[in-house]
């Protein structure tokens, strides 16, 4: 190639970029010139699918949908670009952040203008997303958003079949078990081969995140009110009687390797393991009926759907409650240009349509209480049913601190506990270096939020 | 104007060419215009911009949003540093990590490039299959090594048939050594390096040194290597920088998805602690933990650290490092 031809080639390749480039906004300046409203929507496509998207364009024909989906990173660069999203995915541990941050719209006017939604029909997790800034308060103030669907997460799951089969029943489902209970049951559930666990005997999901939430669910039934934190929110304890005993039974847990975690890793997912009869027990909510009512994860119907048995959260004290500890849900950007089409598009999805929808094929409990007459209720699924209605007397949120990252402090938790599994550290020193971390991010976030 | 060259014609006769044409004829600003692409988007833009930037930052709390409460800390991001056991953590485990994979890294590619440098029959071929790893991406290796790493994997297998037991890798401290053997797998490149280092080596040298009852191995550490280092000082910093600096490899290599799932998670959910290295606890900051200020910190110690073990290492290099033009060679 001779020097004219280098340049020309690199004139057109330059060419070519620069007028992808534009061609994108001339996209996107085209969609909007067509009258056409964009609602940019941050959601999994797993949960707002494309037969939805194609739905809701149909039945809203000067509104377009661009989904983008979930990821931190990007929803960070977006937010710091100023250009977040319309609606985006939230947990209800997101909202106070959030508000605090002045990056979401509240939602109250929107709802009651709304003959879509009725705020009569808010199953109780809405209050979770309620949040007074001035009280620094759930359950109390303004609507920040709503929620898709939500499960009480530290309910069990028992195969019964690996029960059988290892001599032991189901324990009683009338009351909740104990943790340590659990343990020992766990103990004779799982199978070893060559060093290998064949059959985990109780699963806490550690792949999901889940287990520091459950150690934290476990310190809620110690006692009423009983937390990690302050009532504020503002510090954090995990060296106290109530947090040693809680965190011993962690660290016995893990030091057992009878679920994956510090000792074993496993990726496949807890409700794979479960369904695949790879865990006998699993600590995981009521999301499992999903899986097993539509054979997502197994490609095909679940042959075996009637060994499967759902129960109470445990505890390890003597107060019992059963906190949901994330739910799905959305927020609505303080920046969004587009606020009346984002609500239309919330009305659709967060509404009695998609809220009905999902209840039947049991996709986590909904977030409308019109919805529940739909949950499945007929063959295995009834017993699940009844199981869901006893447990949501024992409804609470997670008593999270708005100061912190909750998946930060259990990234912290879930280091330092694995440190103390693989003999590495004391749980003393454990308990010393999670207090002072945890404390260090609360008194930066505080700073950071209030000033 | 320089003198016409003269070209053998297909004939056999020679006839003169045109004067070649030199970058005199165009405008002095054309150099620049050449190069400000590079200069304003490349550099400005995308290097020293975010390098100021980051440096502002971390002397600030901002959680990465806009609109909070920004407090300047002055150095108190840096004096939490030496505060954190997980930021400790970070440190050595990416210390270790460095000397491991630069030590064998460098060593085994320079063995393996002695060993395609013989004409041996088929050695085209070995260069090949050796370079091969290089060119598949960090993500896609990942996810081999994790299946062949699992419990049911590959290496438990063939450790069963010699009766051995099966070990957890992707967990505890073995999970360290399943990253080394990952990251020590594309050894490639260094290969591909030190081969046109070696082919750079003299013939005329070595049979000096053969003629002079030199041996094989006194050859190789007394005049190869030595005529080699600078190959192996560009492959010791290069390396040592890139290693300091991975985190794909650990993510890549964790049980879980690649950036987190489920309900989000953090750089410990899935991380084995051995894993989380300095650069992996980094992105944490920004990515979970919601603490910029803190994260640009971090990268400016890493900075520093870097550079002053790069001036280091070339302060040191005077003592071993031998320049044939220096020395006044060819």
């Amino acid at each position: 190639m001779n020097r004219r031809q280098f340049l020309a080639t690199t004139a057109v390749t330059a060419a070519a970029a620069a007028m992808a480039s534009k061609l994108e906004v001339e996209r996107v300046e085209a969609e909007k010139a067509s009258g056409k409203t964009v609602v940019t929507l941050m959601y999994a496509s797993g949960d707002f699918t494309p037969a939805n998207k194609a739905e809701f364009q149909k039945l809203n024909p000067d509104i377009q949908i661009r989904q983008i989906d979930v990821n931190q990173t990007t929803l960070n660069a977006m937010i710091a670009a100023g250009s977040p999203p319309d609606i985006i995915s939230a947990h209800y541990y997101d909202i106070p952040s959030f508000v605090l941050r002045n990056q979401i719209q509240d939602i109250t006017s929107y709802l009651q203008k709304s003959s879509v939604i009725k705020m009569s029909d808010l199953a109780p997790i809405a209050n979770a997303y309620r949040w007074d800034p001035k009280k620094l308060a759930y359950d109390t103030g303004s609507y920040w958003g709503l929620c898709k669907d939500w499960s009480q997460d530290g309910t069990m799951w028992y195969n019964k079949a690996l029960l059988s089969a290892a001599g032991l029943s189901v324990p009683d489902l009338s009351t909740a078990p104990n943790f340590n209970d659990l343990i020992s049951l766990g103990e004779k559930l799982t199978v070893r081969q060559s060093g290998a666990v064949k059959v985990f005997g109780l699963d806490l999901a550690y792949d999901w995140g889940h287990a520091a939430r459950h150690f934290m669910h476990l310190m809620s039934t110690m006692a009423k009110g009983s937390s990690f934190y302050s009532a504020d929110g503002t510090t954090c304890d995990f060296g106290s009687a109530n947090a040693t005993t809680v965190l011993q039974a962690a660290v016995n847990w893990g030091k057992a390797n009878i679920g994956p975690g510090a000792i074993t890793a496993d990726s496949s997912g807890c409700n794979t393991r479960l369904i695949n009869g790879r865990s006998a027990m699993i600590m995981q909510g009521e999301w499992i009926v999903g899986p097993l009512m539509t054979g997502s994860t197994t490609g095909g119907p679940v042959s075996n759907i009637a060994d499967f048995v759902l129960g109470p959260a445990p505890v390890l004290g003597s107060y019992r409650v059963s906190e949901t500890y994330f739910s799905q849900g959305f927020v609505m950007s303080a920046g969004s240009k587009v606020k009346d089409a984002a609500w239309k598009l919330v009305e659709y999805f967060f509404g009695p349509k998609g809220a009905d929808e999902r209840a039947k094929i049991g996709w986590g409990e909904p977030g409308l209480k019109s919805a529940f007459q739909y949950f499945p209720k007929t063959g295995a699924a009834a017993e699940w049913y009844n199981s869901t209605q006893t447990e949501a007397k024992y409804f609470a949120t997670m008593p999270y601190s708005p100061y912190a990252s909750s998946d930060d402090v259990n990234s912290v938790m879930l280091n330092e506990i694995a440190n103390v599994i693989l003999g590495k550290e004391t749980l003393a020193q454990a308990q010393a270096n999670m207090t002072s971390q945890v404390n260090a991010k609360l008194a930066a976030g505080k700073a950071s939020l209030l000033g | 104007m320089a003198a016409p060259s003269l070209r053998r014609a297909s004939s056999g006769s020679f006839r003169r060419l045109a004067p070649r044409r030199r970058w005199r004829r165009y405008p002095w600003y054309t150099f620049y215009l050449f190069l400000a692409p590079w200069l304003i988007v490349g550099f400005l833009t995308f290097t020293l911009a975010p390098m100021i930037i980051n440096f502002v930052v971390s002397f600030t709390d901002w959680d990465g949003f806009p609109g909070t409460h920004v407090h300047w800390w002055i150095l108190d991001n840096y004096k939490n540093a030496w505060n954190d056991p997980q930021w400790t953590n970070g440190v050595i485990q990416s210390l270790k990590f460095t000397l491991v994979t630069v030590v064998a890294g460098v060593a085994g590619s320079l063995g393996l490039a002695v060993f395609l440098n013989q004409p041996h029959r088929g050695v085209k071929f070995f260069r090949a299959i050796y370079y091969l790893p290089c060119v598949v991406s960090i993500v896609v290796a990942g996810a081999a090594f994790k299946m062949m790493f699992a419990t049911n994997g590959l290496v438990n297998d063939v450790r069963m048939q010699f009766g051995g037991d099966i070990i957890q890798w992707l967990s505890g401290d073995y999970a360290f050594d399943a990253l080394i053997t990952m990251t020590v797998w594309q050894l490639g490149v260094g290969i591909v390096i030190f081969l046109a280092g070696l082919q750079g080596v003299s013939n005329e040298v070595l049979e000096a040194a053969w003629v002079d009852g030199s041996g094989k191995a006194q050859t190789f550490w007394r005049i190869t290597v030595p005529l080699l280092s600078p190959v192996i000082l560009f492959q010791v910093i290069t390396g040592m920088i890139g290693s300091l600096q991975a985190y794909v490899q650990a993510v890549a290599l964790s049980p879980g998805s690649l950036l987190g799932g489920g309900t989000g998670q953090g750089v410990g959910i899935n991380i084995p602690y051995s894993n989380q290295l300095y650069m992996v606890y980094a992105f944490h900051q920004f990515n979970t933990a919601d603490a910029f200020g803190y994260g640009a910190a971090m990268l400016e110690i890493a900075f520093v650290f870097m550079l002053v073990l790069t001036i280091f290492i070339f302060r040191l290099s005077g003592r071993f490092v031998y320049y044939e033009s220096a020395q006044g060679g060819a």
